[in-house]
């Protein structure tokens, strides 16, 4: 063989190199275009998930709700009573404290919600009328300092940014505090609806003392509700929690337990 | 941590708790007791709690402390319950665990609160029937009260005796796996153990015993083979979601194949040219070769290559013991580990990648050098792998540096939530500064 093939061949190797590297970088300059792209989508996806934040604005809204339940405690009858009288069947309203607005006074009336009488046979006297819208006043308030306290967290969390953990850990602790101030308020004010059934049954025994036509207790009724509302919507905050560290676990978790495995006599 | 029976103790946790909130509530408003002919009016008066903490009877006010005890109990249950649930909530944080576990198990303590309660309240439903004035509160005369009650009790308690089943597993199975991770930190400590395999030949040197398997050894290979078939199929899964999200993007593969083919037609272009060797001459020789070979093997058969021989029989042998051992799945199990190798350990992939191109391409050259003489060839190999050598590190640099893999694309940042560019490494983290606002982050 000639040495002058010998040169060619080193000449066309030095060719080919420069050639492959050039194709290569032009296929590498393409698929990372293209790679871009596709990074650009995820991204997108990503905000979508990160964006999302479960009752951010709970606070307020048992701030809201707290206050509501104080306004109709305070201003919106507790009790509908319609009776028979001499003057014939009288209607009549009674507010919080036993207050009647239309200053009737009925003295039939006074004297069956005595503490003597009316809580021997409905259970309910005139002074529930003062105590329980009292307690509810307090509850309630006890309900505002939490939102209240709820919302500063927030507020701090935004400028001290806590551990994503901890934020819902207190938040589950708010929402257990509210949901056990719910389950006490409804087990105080669930003798109204107790009264009603009392009444039904010991009708015949009342008879002679007040004619009793109809009684609702609006207000025990109407808080109830809501308080039941409050209630739902503490568990279903604790449930989102519960939803939230378990999609945390699962992400972190693999599908499968992690093994150790030797192979070759080496672990893996 | 088994994230299922988590899930059933939660479920389990909120059915009880309306439970308990509805049963604390019926007990409170319900009538419970009917006195029959009240002060000779011949009504029947009745009673429930309100009522009975105003009477004046003595018999109906010792009732009363009964059922504040029950109550109580109730709302123990209700506070066990709700401390439970938390506790599942902190328990899946991965924090305060000693906490996560109290209150889990101040849950477990419910059915000892709804047990009592429930003796206390037949004890005193029964009280009620034994007495001659007193009776149960009714709707009809054949349905009492206490009767819904004790419905819901009961279910309360069914549902709270699997309740406590679940929460007594799922701590079972927390120590099992606090058990297995002492286990492994203290291997880890300790010195690796080989692997023992005992072959011993015998003095004939004809006889081979096969290595003894214990039964813990089977069981780990049983394990390892089940969670390597596990394995192979997440591969072959997440390769053909890969195949099918990169339809568009020519892959390495690809780029490699298209190169390939290129140089091959220009190699053939530049030096096939004027050649009229035909290649099929090539197929002659290692036939020739090889029936040369066995001739001078029969020949020359001395008692020393006799033993030799006996000895690579014996390794034949073994290799086939081996291979029975193993059969299909541990063949899987290679290839399985040594891609579970390649993924710990990335480098050592793109190096055997490269290796197999370096094969490749001495291949490619190997062929037109058989066409030529023996003499030339000689005489050119030397050159050609010199050369080829310096091409191949004057390819592997650029290649690492690609393999290296790093890739550019835009991150938005999250502080400033500006545009830049950025590089990331695929082998390992990186780490990325802003260029506006400086704040630092990583990229996995």
């Amino acid at each position: 063989m000639d040495l002058t093939e010998d040169i060619d061949f080193e000449e066309d190797t030095n060719i080919i190199d420069k050639k492959k590297e050039e194709m290569k970088k032009e296929f590498l300059d393409e698929n990372l275009k293209k790679a871009n792209v596709s990074f650009k989508k995820v991204n997108k996806n990503n905000k979508k998930i990160f964006k999302r934040k479960p009752f951010l604005k709970s606070g307020i809204l048992l701030i809201a709700i707290a206050i509501i339940c104080l306004i109709i405690s305070s201003y919106s009858p507790w009790m509908y009573i319609r009776y028979n009288s001499e003057n014939g069947s009288v209607e009549d309203v009674y507010y919080r404290y036993y207050d009647n607005k239309n200053n009737s006074n009925d003295e039939y009336v006074n004297n069956f919600f005595k503490t003597s009488n009316s809580s021997k046979l409905i259970g309910i006297s005139s002074d529930d009328f003062t105590n329980v819208p009292q307690s509810s006043f307090y509850i309630f308030i006890i309900m505002i300092v939490l939102g209240a306290l709820f919302t500063i967290f927030e507020i701090i969390n935004k400028f001290k940014k806590f551990s994503r953990q901890i934020r819902t850990i207190i938040h589950t602790f708010f929402s257990l505090g509210t949901a056990i101030i719910c389950i006490y308020y409804i087990f105080i004010i669930v003798k109204f609806l107790g009264a009603n059934i009392m009444l039904s049954h010991n009708l015949n025994i009342i008879k002679p003392s007040l004619d009793i036509l109809n009684i609702v207790f609006i207000n025990p009724i109407i808080l109830m509700f809501i308080v039941a509302g409050i209630l739902k919507l503490s568990f279903t905050m604790l449930k989102i929690n519960f939803k939230e560290f378990e999609n945390i676990y699962k992400s972190n978790q693999p599908e499968k337990t992690m093994k150790n495995y030797r192979y070759k006599g080496e672990k893996i | 941590m088994n994230i299922d029976s988590i899930n059933s103790i939660k479920r389990k946790s909120i059915f009880l708790l309306f439970l308990s909130i509805l049963l604390l509530m019926l007990i409170n408003f319900l009538p419970i007791l009917a006195v029959e002919n009240y002060d000779d009016t011949g009504f029947t008066k009745f009673y429930n709690l309100e009522n009975m903490k105003n009477s004046d009877n003595n018999e109906i006010y010792n009732i009363v402390d009964n059922l504040n005890i029950i109550i109580i109990l109730i709302w123990a249950c209700i506070l066990s319950l709700l401390f439970c649930f938390v506790g599942l909530i902190i328990k899946l944080s991965e924090r305060f665990h000693s906490l996560s576990n109290i209150l889990i198990f101040f849950g477990a303590l419910s059915i000892g609160f709804s047990y009592l309660s429930f003796y206390l309240y037949i004890t005193q439903n029964l009280e009620i029937y034994n007495n001659e004035f007193l009776k149960p509160a009714y709707i009809i005369e054949s349905f009492d009260y206490l009767f819904i009650v004790i419905g819901f009790f009961v279910l309360f308690m069914l549902v709270d005796i699997y309740y406590v089943y679940n929460i007594a597993q799922f701590f079972y199975d927390n120590k099992k796996d606090q058990k297995k991770k002492e286990k492994k930190i203290n291997s880890k400590k300790k010195s690796p153990k080989k692997i023992q395999e005992e072959k011993t030949i015998d003095k004939s040197g004809k006889t081979l015993k096969e290595p003894k398997i214990d039964v813990k050894d089977k069981e780990e290979k049983e394990e390892l083979e089940d969670w390597l078939k596990t394995e192979i199929k997440k591969m072959e899964i997440k390769d053909k979601q890969n195949l099918e999200k990169n339809k568009d993007l020519p892959t390495e593969n690809l780029i490699d194949e298209n190169l390939d083919k290129k140089i091959q037609d220009n190699e053939k272009e530049e030096f096939f040219e004027n050649d009229n060797i035909k290649i099929e001459e090539n197929k002659e020789y290692p036939k020739q070769d090889n029936n040369i070979e066995k001739q001078i093997e029969k020949e020359e058969k001395t008692p020393f290559k006799q033993k030799q021989d006996n000895i690579s029989d014996l390794k034949i042998e073994e290799k086939e013991i081996s291979e029975n051992q193993s059969k299909q799945p541990l063949k899987s199990l290679d290839e399985a580990l040594s891609n579970a190798v390649a993924k710990k350990r990335p480098g050592i992939k793109k190096i055997e990648d490269l290796e197999d191109k370096k094969e490749n391409i001495e291949k490619k050259i190997e062929e037109p050098i058989k066409k030529e003489d023996k003499d030339s060839k000689e005489e050119t190999e030397l050159k050609t792998d010199k050369q080829e050598e310096e091409s191949y590190k004057e390819e592997i640099k650029p290649n690492q540096e690609i393999s290296a893999n790093t890739k550019k694309f835009n991150v938005k940042c999250p502080k400033c939530s500006k545009i830049f560019e950025a590089t990331k490494n695929e082998n390992g983290v990186t780490v990325i500064k802003c260029p506006y606002c400086g704040k630092e982050g990583v990229i996995k």
